[in-house]
């Protein structure tokens, strides 16, 4: 007769970590009763406890059944195979707190007890208030919430992982609902780089959004990279594509000349304009530096009427009214010159100049760039567009401030707007942007070792792929290896861990796993985790949707939890389309669209009109409009 | 713009407002996700405010009348 209606059964195998328990006879019916739950004994991920003298050892539950039995065991018991196989995880002394790892191993015939929500809460209960927040409840129990360790969910950094549709957005927005909470950190300061632009509508209130096509009614405020932010090879990057290391020097010369020219005419306070590097964010103008090294490459020469003979003029040609094609640096237009003429009397022959630098097809590409009205928010950055003269209307500061330093706790940065060919750049820079500034400023209080940055990559496999030597990569790179000291924490999201660079996930001290179907991801996610406790993993395929289980330095043991999810109306904007959409026509649908339903009157001009424009914000009034017009002329 | 009108009674919308002005109907669905319908008659948001069933008033006078577009 068993006394403790939690006694399951007793140790007898001890290797390592793993424990091998058999089942007590008591315990054939599957299910225990303790104050009036039901408890089922045995289950997979389930918590087991073992009193050692005056301290509770606790184990995880890996396997059940005849695979857990000891090869040894070969006479077939009565009631089946009755074994557990046990992961050692942490101790607890009585009335004390629990910690992990252990300092005793259990022995033979050491009783096994089911872990009750008593002993739950006292695991999972948070160590001290003030670092652990609540972010959902425990998948087996809805009484008890699942605690996070912001400090290190920030610091160490972590991930996110899972396949589509299993909840990562919801989840993600969920836990910023958290950790951004108003009432417990008014302070908070995130980033979110969503490249979907998702995110928006599940934060609400609690988020400003940067974004390219800002609408101005919304609160939202433009996205603005001013070019001469970047460091030189990432301007030199964007701006030329390709570029010889010989014809490099040349460029670095004529940027850190146009840099010391803007510093002149605009001096900025504390800095020498002969110690500056071509690196310095200082600004100059890109339209000049395009419209020089232009004339250097494109320029032909006549000799200069009555000069010497090494005296020479450009031979600009003229339009109908004899004035010289000088051209215009910041309307972007290109000076025009003769053509070569070899042959006739030497004063009319057209030369080319002497110091062509052979970047043609870079300036033309330079050049291109500066008229696309897309890449606007890096080359006409709004009031950060340096004038001919490299004079600029406001600083650095209002950016970087825009960016992390806003009244709202969370900034998002929607880059859905920005071309995918320059994406990867694009996140580099900002990254860099972002570290540098705060690195240098890790002394003050805007630093982020004072108020630290948490960054949200989202999406993260399409810019930090494994042989992906770009920029982007190499920014996240630095942050998950030196950003702990500063302060900068980031949250690697992905539907694809294989692809992620393992450096990076490897450097993620916290992982959230949620439904992962692929066995690839899956195993690169196991790799990546630091914790001993692999074999939870082996529960990913079969996890529900916005379920996850966290392992590493932000939990006190790894949790199998749901995560709270934003309120309805705040989901992220990543909803599953409808292809049959429920209801009928005497109740009415669910969503205007779906398979089902009455195709609509449709009209693809307004769809080829958001493609050109680059928006996806539909504009009745204009479209109406046209189509008046378009009768009218017919 | 009129006030907003929930409609906790219908099993799909969970309200709507209209825009004299702009003549612009939003509904929103239970999920969350705002419509707009544009160029819609005052008549026809009367009608929706009378109607006994916003789904079906919505699927029969409304949708496939007037052009939509996501918020």
């Amino acid at each position: 007769m068993k006394v403790d209606p939690s006694f399951i059964g007793t140790v007898q195998d001890v290797m390592g970590t793993t424990v091998t328990v058999a089942l007590s006879n008591e315990t054939i019916t599957g299910i225990s009763f303790i104050d009036g739950e039901c408890y089922r004994i045995g289950q997979v991920g389930s918590f087991v406890r073992i009193p050692v003298g005056f301290t509770d050892l606790y184990g995880l539950v890996s396997q059940v059944g005849a695979g857990a039995a000891p090869v040894s065991e070969l006479e077939t018991s009565p009631y089946g195979n009755r074994w557990l196989q046990v992961q050692l995880i942490g101790e607890r002394m009585r009335d004390g707190q629990f910690q992990r790892g252990v300092s005793q191993h259990p022995t033979i015939e050491d009783k096994v007890h089911i872990v009750t929500e008593k002993d739950l809460h006292a695991i999972y209960g948070p160590s001290d208030p003030i670092d652990f927040v609540s972010i959902g409840h425990l998948a087996s129990a809805e009484s008890i919430p699942a605690y996070i360790d912001n400090n290190k969910l920030v610091t160490r950094h972590s991930a996110i992982v899972g396949s589509t549709g299993c909840g990562k957005s919801t989840t993600v927005a969920g836990l910023l609902n958290s950790i951004s909470d108003k009432s417990q950190f008014p302070s908070a300061r995130i980033l979110v780089l969503d490249i979907h632009g998702e995110y928006s509508k599940a934060l609400g209130e609690r988020a400003s959004i940067i974004r390219v096509g800002a609408d101005a009614s919304k609160n939202e405020r433009e996205l603005q990279i001013p070019f001469w932010a970047l460091n030189f090879e990432e301007m030199a990057k964007f701006a030329f594509g390709s570029i010889d290391n010989s014809k490099y020097a040349i460029v670095t010369d004529w940027v850190m000349k146009l840099k010391r020219e803007s510093l002149e005419h605009q001096p900025i306070p504390g800095i020498d304009p002969d110690a500056i590097t071509v690196d310095t964010p200082t600004p100059f103008c890109l339209h000049k530096l395009w419209y020089e090294l232009y004339k250097r490459d494109f320029m032909t020469i006549v000799p200069r009427p009555g000069g010497a003979a090494d005296e020479v003029d450009p031979a600009y040609a003229q339009d109908s009214h004899g004035k010289n094609l000088l051209g215009d640096a910041m309307a972007v237009i290109p000076p025009v010159y003769r053509t070569v003429k070899t042959t006739g009397p030497a004063h009319e022959r057209v030369q080319w100049g002497k110091e062509a630098i052979g970047i043609r097809q870079q300036l033309s590409t330079l050049g291109s760039k500066l008229r696309d009205p897309r890449y606007n928010f890096i080359c006409n950055p709004g009031k950060w567009r340096p004038d001919i003269d490299g004079k600029i209307e406001s600083d650095l500061d209002l950016l970087i401030k825009d960016w992390i330093g806003n009244e709202r706790p969370v900034t998002i940065m929607d880059l859905s707007g920005i071309p995918s060919l320059i994406l990867n750049d694009i996140i580099g820079a900002v990254l860099r942007i972002i570290y540098d500034a705060v690195f240098w400023g890790r002394n003050l209080p805007e630093g982020s070792r004072e108020r630290p940055l948490f960054i949200i990559l989202e999406e993260a496999h399409a810019y930090l792929g494994k042989d992906n030597s770009g920029s982007a990569s190499l920014a996240v790179k630095r942050i998950a290896k030196e950003g702990r000291k500063y302060g900068v924490g980031m949250m690697v999201v992905s539907q694809r861990p294989f692809e992620i660079d393992s450096t990076i996930l490897s450097q993620c001290g916290t992982i959230i796993a949620m439904r992962l179907a692929n066995t690839i991801d899956r195993c690169h996610v196991t790799g990546a985790a630091s914790d001993n406790l692999k074999g939870l993993f082996e529960m990913l395929p079969i996890l529900r949707t916005g379920e996850a289980i966290i392992v590493g330095e932000a939990v006190s043991l790894p949790i199998r939890a749901l995560i709270d999810p934003p309120d309805q109306d705040r989901k992220p904007d990543s909803i599953d389309p409808k292809v049959a959409s429920h209801g009928s026509k005497e109740e009415g649908f669910e969503s205007p669209g779906g398979w089902n339903q009455n195709k609509e009157d449709e009209n693809y001009k307004p769809m080829i009109h958001q493609w050109r424009i680059q928006s996806g914000k539909y504009d009745h009034n204009f479209h109406k409009s046209i189509e008046i017009q378009g009768e009218a002329d017919e | 713009m009129s006030e907003w009108i929930s409609t906790p009674q219908s099993s799909n919308v969970a309200g709507f407002c209209y825009d004299d002005s702009t003549q612009v109907l939003t509904v929103e669905f239970n999920s969350g996700t705002r419509y707009d319908y544009y160029d819609v008659p005052n008549h026809i948001y009367e009608g929706m405010k009378a109607a006994e069933s916003i789904g079906k008033y919505l699927n029969s006078e409304i949708k496939g009348h007037y052009r939509y577009a996501r918020q």
